[in-house]
């Protein structure tokens, strides 16, 4: 009697339970949209590209890939875009891709982060060749530095380096000038409308101060428009109104395409060696292992010059850091998990093939990841500073393909020394300053270190 | 036994769907919010449906904008340096899209902006009885309305509002200076004022009243010839009405021929604009309205209802918009009348609003007006600010406003006013052809 109750009891039960399960399931989906399964190609497989600024590598595990978004605002999304293309009377299924674009750009801009924006794909592709080490237009390295004075935010397009044999170069631009109009054309830096309410003139002066305003605005260029600008090969010879510290100067540059090799070196007399480092780029460490190899084992110093370094990928500057020093990790990288920041070593395999003591130039252009593995080779392999503060960009910046070809770039984090050290916005400071932009055919700054590394080698041979 | 096993198997059913809906339920029933457990549970055969839908919106291509918001949000999610907004930036992207339209009507609405629109659509609002206008950068009066305390307190079209109680109002959108200059009956505000031809700024004080509209005005303009004018201020539901009786008032005084007068009406019902347009027009199209998939539906004047068919001017501006368009452009098109003034402002757009699962909405431009001969009204403007095409009435006889009218009543410097009744006076005087030998 138990038997059969319980033979015929046991399939319902089970049923049961399996139905508490589907019911569970169900709820447990509603949370989330499984969108992801309907968009195979929008899944993200690494985040190993790298954006000529600065970038880094990002690690992810599989479940990491990307957290699903609420379903109600999915929803809500999903029913502006459907109203529109059914209802809208000049809706067009060509128009689905600008408005794709429209609404990411919108969406990233509202972060009010210059380091987090859209990129349409003729955008993207420029950053990845700039990661190639192809670079077209004015050939510098440039970011938006926000700044806020007198309440009023300002966003100013600023030169971090020139690349070297780049027109920029060429032209006199140094790090850290301030690009503020293209061929006469204002480059917005603010939004003048808030800067004359916030000013305090009141009546007609007011009504004139709006109006100057309104006719700056409509005259001027954009940040996107001015990038564009200066990275189109095709721009012909621009005329760059430049401010440098308190002095405002203008600039012919031409634009072209360049080839930047990452890695140049020389034997200077006295068995001093003499290795450029100009990006970390994917090519920079088999560059960097051939150099050291074209300089010999038997250096009695080297200057390491990271003088106009942008930074790069972390990926390269690991490999690059490991051959210099020897240490556990080259930084540590702050990210964000949920609410709260987590901090992480950027680790390296260290195998230092340099016994010679070293020098390391920096300057203002020396930014992000080149700026910590000045800090890693002061403290980890006994290398003097010499030069300059350096630029203070420790935002991790990463590029993120999208599957159309168009991509975003967005702040990931921020790099701190090896030893926890935050430099961003500050910079690090050498040893020894010296100026170093050559005068005359002089670079003050080579010679002092050469001097450095001599005098070192006198009084250890005496 | 027999008895056992028919209860058991009557029961089972029911007990596997309480464990279903238990397990449904179950993460409600852990944290005890029975609204969320409510809401999933009425949510559950749209939910099922939109992702039914997405998925074969999937299965036809990479779903645009979609799949692109969703792959940007949940990066930013995951692998932003700070903790994100979903819902912000959700707003921000929906927007984005919309603008990429380069359709200014087309827009999104957060619940807060929805609430407020249905607070003005209802109508019970003090103010100051004017209507306001961006244009170029800058708020203009666009008209005040005529007996309200803005129009009692010397405020004119065209004036330029520089600042609401000395708060500067540059760079804000009409509709968050309307709310400043809103408030409780009464109250005053003060406007700063920039007028054309005033060298200094003037300070105007206005106290806040319940603002109603008369719509129509009827003027003699000659009274020999018989010259009357009636002026509509604005399309609303008594406006029909309130134009036959002035029209027979006008007749009293001997009509003979009639100046339509639509210059600074901003337009307003549709069904409307075609009772007003059947007082004109006896027998034809009003107005063509061409929807998505391209199909046109006719709208035809009511028969029957036709004031004389007395000889007619239309006065337009650039401040003619929509309704007002589609009156002159029936006029026009069933060569009714001439049309006098200059271009109109060119909008002759639907708009639909439709509301969202959160309580905001969104309005989209589901149709058009072209006139009766297939025209397209609507000035258009490319991403950067720059018409592409300029849309509107153009009169059949321009004439540019003068610079120095002051108001609408200033009919001693009203050029256009004037070139009508010229016109008219011509017609009326002018020897007859004869037709027939």
């Amino acid at each position: 009697m138990a038997v059969c109750t319980s033979r015929r009891v046991l399939p319902w039960f089970l049923l049961a339970i399996a139905a508490f399960a589907v019911g569970w399931w169900l709820r447990q989906q509603m949370a989330t949209l499984p969108i992801a399964t309907a968009n195979p190609g929008a899944r993200l497989t690494s985040l190993q590209e790298y954006s000529p600024k600065q970038s880094y590598t990002m690690v992810l595990t599989p479940g990491d890939n990307a957290s699903p978004v609420s379903m109600d605002l999915m929803q809500l999304f999903y029913s502006v875009f459907k109203y529109v293309e059914k209802q809208h009377v000049d809706y067009m299924p060509e128009m689905a891709k600008p408005m794709a674009y429209g609404a990411v750009r919108a969406m990233l801009q509202s972060l009010n982060d210059p380091n987090t924006r859209f990129l349409e794909p003729d955008e993207a592709r420029l950053l990845r060749e700039a990661a190639q080490g192809n670079f077209y237009g004015i050939g510098a390295v440039l970011t938006v530095v926000r700044k806020v004075t007198q309440d009023v935010e300002r966003r100013e397009l600023t030169v971090v380096a020139p690349l070297p044999g780049s027109p920029a170069e060429r032209a006199g631009l140094e790090p850290g000038d301030v690009i503020t109009e293209i061929d006469g054309k204002w480059v917005i830096a603010y939004d003048p409308f808030r800067q004359v309410q916030r000013s305090g003139v009141r009546g007609n002066e007011l009504v004139k101060a709006l109006e100057d305003a309104r006719k700056r605005v409509l005259a001027g260029l954009d940040l996107r428009k001015a990038m564009n600008a200066l990275t189109n090969k095709d721009q012909g010879t621009m005329t760059l109104t430049v401010r440098r510290g308190n002095s405002t100067l203008k600039v012919k540059v031409t634009a072209g395409v360049l080839s930047v090799d990452p890695v140049a070196y020389k034997l200077l007399p006295g068995e001093v060696g003499y290795l450029r480092i100009v990006q970390f780029n994917a090519r920079t460490p088999e560059r960097l292992k051939a150099s050291l190899a074209g300089l010999g084992n038997r250096l009695q110093g080297l200057v390491i010059d990271l003088r106009n370094n942008p930074g790069g990928s972390v990926e390269s500057a690991s490999q690059v850091a490991a051959m210099l020093a020897k240490s556990p990790a080259l930084a540590v990288m702050e990210t964000r998990t949920g609410e709260s920041k987590r901090r992480q070593p950027v680790n390296i395999n260290a195998n230092p093939r340099v016994k010679a003591p070293v020098v390391v130039l920096v300057n203002r252009g020396t930014a992000n990841v080149a700026e910590v593995l000045a800090v890693l080779l002061r403290d980890k392999a006994g290398a003097k500073l010499v030069g300059e503060r350096t630029f203070g960009d420790g935002l991790v910046q990463t590029f993120v393909p999208l599957p159309d070809g168009s991509a975003f770039t967005m702040t990931t984090g921020k790099f701190l020394t090896w030893s926890g050290g935050d430099f961003h916005g500050k910079g690090i400071f050498p040893a020894v300053s010296a100026p170093t932009v050559p005068k005359q055919g002089h670079d003050l700054a080579l010679e002092k270190a050469v001097n450095l590394l001599t005098q070192r080698t006198t009084t250890r041979a005496s | 036994m027999q008895k056992k096993r028919f209860s058991l198997s009557g029961f089972a059913p029911l007990l596997v769907t309480l464990a279903f809906l238990a397990g449904f339920f179950y993460s409600d029933l852990r944290t005890g919010d029975v609204r969320r457990a409510l809401y999933a549970a009425q949510t559950v055969p749209q939910r099922v449906n939109l992702a039914l839908q997405i998925e074969q919106d999937a299965q036809q291509g990479y779903l645009w904008p979609v799949g692109l918001y969703w792959d940007v949000l949940s990066r930013l999610r995951s692998h932003y340096y700070q903790p994100v907004n979903e819902k912000q930036l959700t707003y921000a992207a929906i927007r984005g899209m919309l603008a990429s339209l380069h359709d200014p009507y087309t827009r999104f609405m957060d619940p807060t902006e929805y609430r407020s629109m249905q607070e003005d659509t209802r109508g019970d609002f003090f103010g100051i009885g004017a209507q306001l206008q961006e244009k170029e950068g800058q708020i203009v009066i666009y008209r005040p309305i005529e007996g309200s305390p803005a129009d009692k307190a010397g405020i004119k079209a065209g004036d330029v509002i520089v600042e609401v109680d000395r708060k500067p109002v540059a760079g804000m959108r009409v509709d968050d200076v309307v709310k400043k200059i809103r408030g409780p009956r009464g109250t005053k505000v003060e406007l700063t004022i920039r007028r054309k031809g005033e060298a200094k700024l003037l300070h105007i004080s206005i106290v806040r009243d319940l603002i109603t509209s008369p719509v129509v005005y009827s003027y003699m303009e000659d009274e020999k010839l018989g010259i009357g004018r009636v002026r509509l201020e604005q399309f609303n539901e008594k406006c029909d009405q309130l134009l036959v009786q002035k029209v027979r008032e006008l007749e009293g005084k001997g009509l003979r021929a009639l100046i339509l007068d639509l210059r600074y009406n901003p337009g307003g019902l549709l069904n409307v604009a075609v009772d007003v347009a059947s007082r004109f027009i006896d027998n034809g199209v009003v107005v063509l309205i061409q929807e998505k998939n391209g199909q046109i539906t006719k709208l035809y004047a009511e028969r029957g209802r036709a004031f004389k068919p007395y000889p007619l001017v239309v006065l337009v501006n650039e401040w003619s918009a929509s309704a007002s368009e589609i009156v002159a452009g029936a006029i026009r098109d069933n060569k009714r009348g001439v049309i006098i003034g200059e271009t109109t402002f060119g909008k002759g757009l639907v708009q639909t609003i439709f509301q969202l699962q959160d309580s905001s909405a969104v309005a989209i431009t589901t149709a058009k007006y072209l006139t009766p001969s297939g025209y397209d009204l609507n000035r258009k403007v490319d991403p950067d600010g720059n018409e592409i095409r300029r849309g509107g009435i153009q009169p059949d006889i321009v004439v540019k406003q003068s610079e120095e009218m002051t108001d609408i009543d200033d009919r001693a410097h009203d050029v256009q006013l004037q070139k009508a009744v010229e016109y008219l006076r011509e017609k009326l005087t002018a020897p007859k052809v004869a037709s027939t030998p």
